[in-house]
Parts: C-alpha cells; structure tokens; sequence
C-alpha cells in the first residue's frame, strides 16, 4: 500500500514539475541559473559591464526554432548575428525582407557564412508554430544551418521588437501591419546597424558584416 | 529618423544653414535649469557687450511650476525655466547657440535657490519671485521650437519624453524678436500652459536710434485659459481655449505685475520696448496710452521700419522693436487697445520721472 | 520498498510547493474581467471612417498596484532596481520605492506601480500568463462608458482633459479610488494613471511625426472625447520603452484561450 502511494506521489511530484517548468518556459522566465557560466563565454567583458551595457545578450527569452530546438541570442556570443522579423502568411512584403536577407547573407565570403547565424522571428505566435516554420523554412529553401526560424510568447516577441524598434499590430484579418528591418548584432550582442525597408544597395552592410568578423 | 547627409554647414547671403542632427539622449541632470550669459527674466535683457559674433551655450530645462498669474489665481503651469513667459535670451545676428534641454517634467524642480550662478534669470527671480514660483510634478512629453532658428522641425523640433535630454545647435540668421515655445501637439494647449517666451536678436549692425535710447525692456502678451478647480488652483480651460475666450489677456505672465512694478524713465529719455504677442490665439493692438510710437521695426528687423505709429497690429506670434520718446513726468499705459483684451489684463505702466 | 515518515512529508510539501508556484496565474484570471468583442472610433483609424474590430479578451479589473508589482519582484530579483539592465530600463525606475523590495510605505501597497518601463510592464503580464493589452484593447475599454446624456459625456471629456493638464502627483490614490468604471466594471481607466499597452508607438507613429497638424488630424468626430483621446495617444507615442514616470502605470490583458505554448 505504502509503495503505491509513494509511487502515486512520485508521479505527481514529476508532472507537476514538468508542468510548472514547461510554464515557466513559456513565460520567459528570466531567471536563468546558467547565466553565470554564459558570462565566462564572454571573456572580453564582465558581468558588470554587461548589465549597463545594451548587449541583447540580456534577453533571457528561449526561442524555438523549426527543428524544435530551444535557441537563446546569448548562444551566439563572440559572433555576429543578423535578426529579422516576419510572419508566414504574409504575402506582401516579408517574402521581399527575406529574400533580402538571404541576399545579404549569401552576398558573404563562405567563411564569413560560417561565422555567423541568422534569427528570423516570428510576429504569429498563434499560427507559426515550429511545424508551420519548417514548412516555411523549406518553402523559401532557407532551412540551412545556421537559420533558425523561431517563435516564442506573445511577450517576448514584442519585448524583441520593442528592442529593436520594430513596430507591428495584428489587423482583425489576422494578418500583421509592421514596420521592415534587418538588424546586425556584433559579437558583443550590441544593434551595430539597422538595415531598414525592402529596397537599396546592400553593398556598405556587406563590408561591415565582414568587418565584424575579422 | 532617416536624415540624408544634408548637415554639413553651408552659407547663402552671408548666413549659415545645415546644422548637425540633435542629440537626444537621457542624463541624470539635476543641475541649474536655466543656463546662458545673455539669458534674464522678464522685463530685463541683458546689454551684449562683445564685439563681432559669440557661440552661446544656452540651457533652458523644461518643467511644471505652481505659480500665480493673477490676484488668487495659482495654477500649475508648464514652463520653460519655471515662468511664463520663460526666459528672455538676447543674442546678436550671426551668433551660433547650442542649445539644451531635459524634459524635467516628472522632477520637482526649485528656481529660487540662492548662489545657482549659472544665469542672471535664476539670481533675478530669487530675489523677485513675482509669481510666488513653487515646484510641481506632471510628467509630459515636450519639444522646443526656437522661431529664430532655421532648421529642420522633425529634427530639432521633436518631442521628448521625461527624462530625456535634446542638444541641437541654430544660428541667429535674422534679426528680430522672435517667439519660441513648445511644439508638440496639442500645442494650443502646451502654449497656453506656459511653455513660450522670447529670443531677442539684435541686429549686427544695430538700429539707427541706438545710441540715443536710454531704457531697453521686453514685454511678452500672452493669454490663459483657466478656469477653477477641484481645489484652490485654478485648471486649464479646455472649451475657452478652443472658443478663443480667455480668461486673462496679460504682459509678462501676471495680470498686475506692470502696475505693481512698473517699466521706469524719465520726461526726454527714448524708451525702446521689445514687443511680442505670443498668443496663442489672440492678436493685439499695441499702443502706449500718452505716448507715439517713433520708430516701429515690424518683426525686430532694421529693414521694416515704420514711423509715427499711434497702434501696432500683431498677430499671434509676431512682435516688433518700438522706439518711442517719453514727453512728460507722469504714467503712461501700455495697453492691448482691444478692449476685451485689456480689460481681462492687457495692461501696464511706465511710469515717468521729471526731466533730467 | 519502506519509505520514512518523513521523506513522505518532504514529498507532500514539494508537490505542495510546486501547486503554489502554478497560484499566481491562477489569482490573476481571477481579476480579470471579460470584454465582450465590440468595436470603437479610434483617433488612427486603419480605415478613415471605420470602427475598429476589437476581438473578446479579459482586461485586468484594476491597475497592478504595488503589492502585486512586488510579489513580481520577489520572484524575478533581475527586475529589481538594483539588478535591472539599462537595456530595459532607465534611473528612474522605481525611484520612489525606499530600496528594492520596500515600496514607499504601507499605504502605498493597494496604489497602481508606477515608474515601471515598458518592459517591466511586459515581463510583468508574460508572468502572469498574459500580456499587455494592444493600444485598441484599451481604448476599445475606455470607450465602453455608459453616460446619461452627450452633455454627461462631454462634460467627463473635458474633466479628462482638464485632468491631462494638471494631476495632482501628491495625491497619491488607491485603485478603484477613482470610481470611474467602464460598462464591464473595469475601473480607472481615467484619472488615475497613464497605463502601458503592448504597442504604444504603432506603426502609423513613424509617418506622423507629431507636429501642430497631428491633433487637428486626429480629431475624427470633432468630439471632445477625440480631443481628449488624441492627447492620450501624443502622450503615449512619445515615450521610450524604457522611460518611466510617476503617472504611467500598466494593467495587463488575457486572451481568452491560453496563449501558453505547447513545447
């Protein structure tokens, strides 16, 4: 008898913590206990100088990309990053943000590629799933290494955007009105150039993303 | 902000246009709100006593204030440097101002600490503090529109939130008295809250009469739109602002502060008034009751010169440099000469010693 | 297998603890109330002309006070004063508060938090479960007044903007104090605070550029309610995420389904 109940309060004890862990994730529970060790990653600054600095290192949010991994933008620390934001079923000018990007990226040395990553985040919490983005991913031929097409809480999208200054507001179609930006984070984490709208020369932002990887 | 490279300096007709992009930024300030060498409280300007031109480092900081503007009424106003109208600035043609400001608005500020020594206004109002200035908070967002400046608005105009700080540089291109005041939208409300005063900029090479006048003031017409609230302040009148009925047309901020402490000269003596109207709605009929106007330069510019003018037209935001000479011993009123105008306040004394 | 007396407690009280984490959100649902889907006249309309389509959500009933606010920050210490990144915010965030764990004094516990940036204002409502609400969330509940008579409306306007002009920041008041409650029984939505929403600065915010022009633009049906409306939304779009004041305060919404991701 006693084993039973000792078993029943096992399992309890194991669902409930699953439940309040998988809670916290998705609250974009701040307080993350291996923040200490991701800081001696960073060799150039300390933590101290981290806190007053705008670094989106800060951003303690975990991403979920369209392989199902958990990503965080600290992972890519000690390398540039290039950000950008979009949804899945827009149709009017987020393919041209993306393919932009793409140009960008592509318009690099391999070895440059190799060095860096690229975060596309999702405005569509609701509909651009993991699933939904490797549809998308596969779609547009950007499922590369390297490309992480993530989603996260409502939240910490916005929180991302408001960071990077990129206004959007869902319409009562469903479909988002947004603002159109590439961002670059150099190795510190810190926005070092906004590349905005979906027209121009890419030619000065590829010689700097270059630069930042020498 | 998507500026093109426009901001390198450039000259046409001996001026200077293109000036960088402002700086916003945020700063823990909590120093003198009112900084600047030629920069002083109303009705007193500064005499500039350097030759050629000067790059002037000028700060007004922009918060609330409880103040008096008429016998019992107090309300909490918006201001530049804690009074309405703000802080006179005198500068000369050509000169260069950088010019600061934190929107200080969710900070209790005090102007009447005694030793600040950054600027002849705050040593002036401490010892005359006519509208019995108190601190105050109500945090808004704020800009700075200098008329005097030419630059470009969504630049150098912009708003910002409290707590942040802008820096941006102009140049005096043009001679005049010119208004400044608070941009940002609904600025028939931030105006008529208080936040506007006046940049005097003397022309280089000066008006013809200067070496014969003997008294120099500046005098601001403005108008509040108050009614009383819950308390014993007074509130801003939202339907009397957008109707045009104010509840006081005044000079210099206070409904009695020209009879209290009236403009001073002597029977002989030429006395020049900077005139402007700052509004924000109303129009005014200058006159001087006793007195013809010499000289009018329309605007403050040598080149508009009117003689023998017994009323000056202005409309709101438009001012002029008067010369006039004071025939007798006695008091003179300056006066709004539209009546519904000068009874709800637009009035003032000069009051005239014997010939000396 | 004999299990002791006392690692049967142990696990009984982790279980307990663990329920106790979940509480939280549930004690926020149960201040939310329920804004049936509707529509409003906004001063940016996407349409000129159109009502906004506003779907059903839940708006929390009264402003976060200190009190919850701190509850907050005992559980998420990097949102304390101390620990804050300037990334999310600036100095004065929480200025009046006597340290990071003491608001200004007793009475201060049931008054809305205020000097809070927008992304404390965010994290906030994400660990409640929610989030804040959108910029047409709001207005579409501050709209939902019942008055007797357009005069009774006009007359609540031009308070409001009279309110705009001067608050009494010494005068510190409790939420509900006001007792100005929408058709639903949201409470203070005016003359309390300035609140938060999730999108302050929307993307028309750009092209706008607050000058003169902006409030005759707004001024859709020459009401003194868009008057009033319009200085909220000048006011509003003028901020920084990170700025704080001692008038802007946040209270958060909830989808009515769970907006919690699946993993």
């Amino acid at each position: 008898m006693k084993f039973l109940k000792v078993t029943l309060i096992t399992i309890l004890v194991l669902s409930a913590t699953a439940v309040t862990a998988a809670a916290q994730h998705s609250q974009g529970d701040g307080h993350d206990h291996g923040h200490e060790h991701d800081m001696e990653q960073m060799q150039q600054l300390d933590s101290d100088a981290i806190s007053h600095s705008e670094s989106l290192h800060q951003v303690p949010t975990t991403w979920i990309n369209q392989n199902s991994d958990t990503v965080q933008i600290k992972d890519f620390a000690g390398q540039p990053l290039i950000v950008v934001m979009f949804y899945g079923k827009c149709t009017e000018t987020c393919p041209m943000l993306i393919q932009r990007t793409w140009k960008l990226y592509s318009s690099l040395s391999e070895e440059t590629q190799g060095k860096l990553n690229v975060l596309a985040v999702s405005f569509d919490y609701k509909n651009d799933t993991p699933d939904a983005l490797k549809e998308y991913a596969e779609y547009e031929q950007l499922d590369l290494p390297g490309w992480h097409f993530v989603t996260a809480d409502q939240t910490d999208i916005r929180q991302l955007a408001t960071l990077l200054g990129v206004q959007y507001r869902e319409r009562s179609d469903g479909h988002f009105d947004h603002s159109n930006l590439i961002t670059i984070l150099d190795n510190y984490g810190n926005i070092s150039r906004r590349i905005e709208g979906i027209i121009g020369d890419l030619d000065e932002d590829i010689h700097f993303i270059e630069s930042l990887t020498r | 902000m998507n500026l093109q490279a426009q901001t390198q300096e450039y000259k046409i007709d001996g001026m200077t246009f293109g000036m960088p992009e402002a700086e916003v930024y945020t700063e823990d300030y909590d120093g003198p709100p009112v900084v600047g060498e030629y920069v002083t409280m109303l009705p007193n300007l500064k005499p500039l006593d350097y030759e050629g031109n000067k790059h002037h480092e000028i700060r007004l900081d922009t918060f609330t204030q409880e103040i008096e503007v008429a016998d019992g009424v107090r309300f909490r106003a918006w201001t530049f440097g804690g009074m309405v109208p703000g802080p006179v600035i005198h500068v000369k043609e050509g000169d260069k101002i950088t010019f600061t400001m934190k929107n200080r608005s969710d900070e209790m500020v005090t102007i009447t600490k005694p030793g600040l020594d950054a600027s002849d206004y705050l040593d002036q109002i401490t010892e005359n503090n006519y509208m019995d200035a108190k601190p105050s908070i109500m945090p808004m967002p704020h800009s700075m529109d200098f008329h005097s400046g030419t630059v470009a608005k969504d630049d150098k105009w912009r708003t910002i939130a409290p707590g942040e700080t802008i820096k941006f540089d102009w140049v005096a291109n043009y001679a005049g008295t010119y208004i400044y005041h608070c941009g940002t939208p609904s600025v028939l409300m931030h105006t008529a809250m208080g936040q506007h005063g006046v940049v005097v900029v003397s022309p280089k090479d000066g008006y013809e009469t200067d070496d014969r006048v003997d008294e120099e003031y500046v005098v601001v017409q403005s108008e509040y739109y108050l009614k009383k609230g819950a308390g014993d302040l007074y509130q801003y009148d939202f339907e009397g602002a957008q109707t045009n009925q104010p509840s006081h047309v005044v000079f210099n901020g206070h409904q009695t502060i020209l009879h209290d402490q009236p403009l001073t000269a002597n029977a002989g003596e030429r006395v020049r008034i900077h005139f402007s109207n700052n509004g924000p709605s109303g129009t005014s009929s200058f006159h001087v009751i006793g007195a013809i106007f010499d000289r009018v330069w329309l605007e403050g510019h040598p080149f508009n010169e009117m003689r023998g003018m017994q009323t000056v037209l202005l409309g709101a935001s438009s001012s002029a440099t008067i010369d006039f000479i004071v025939p007798e011993e006695g008091k003179y009123t300056l006066i709004d000469h539209e009546f519904s105008d000068a009874e709800k306040g637009a009035t003032g004394t000069l009051k005239a010693g014997p010939k000396q | 297998m004999k299990l002791s007396f006392n690692t049967y407690h142990k696990l009984t009280a982790i279980l307990g603890i663990l329920l106790a984490i979940q509480l939280p959100v549930l004690h926020a649902q149960d201040h939310a109330i329920m804004i049936p889907e509707g529509s409003f006249h906004s001063v940016l309309p996407e349409i000129v002309g159109e009502p906004h389509q506003v779907d059903a959500f839940k708006l929390d009933e009264t402003a976060v006070t200190n009190r919850e606010y701190l509850e907050f920050l005992k559980e998420n210490p990097e949102w304390q004063r101390s620990s804050i990144p300037s990334l999310y915010a600036g100095s004065d965030y929480l200025r009046h508060w006597k340290d990071d764990l003491n608001p200004e004094n007793e009475e201060s516990l049931n008054r809305p938090v205020t000097r809070v940036s927008w992304f404390a204002a965010n994290a906030y409502c994400g660990w409640q479960g929610g989030r804040l609400p959108s910029l047409n969330e709001w207005e579409y509940a501050a709209q939902a007044m019942d008055f007797d008579s357009n005069l009774e409306a006009n007359r609540f306007s031009s308070n409001l903007i009279g309110w705009y002009s001067a608050v009494d920041t010494k005068v510190k008041s409790d939420v509900g104090s006001t007792g100005i409650e929408n058709r639903y029984g949201v409470e203070d939505l005016f003359g309390l605070i300035m609140e938060w929403v999730e999108d302050f600065k929307p993307p028309i915010a750009d092209d706008i550029s607050l000058d003169c022009g902006t409030v005759g633009r707004m001024q859709g049906d020459a009401s003194v309610y868009s008057y009033a409306m319009s200085i909220r939304y000048i006011t509003r779009m003028s901020f920084k995420p990170t700025s704080s004041t001692g008038m802007l305060g946040f209270r958060c919404a909830y989808d009515l389904n769970s907006n919690k991701m699946e993993i």
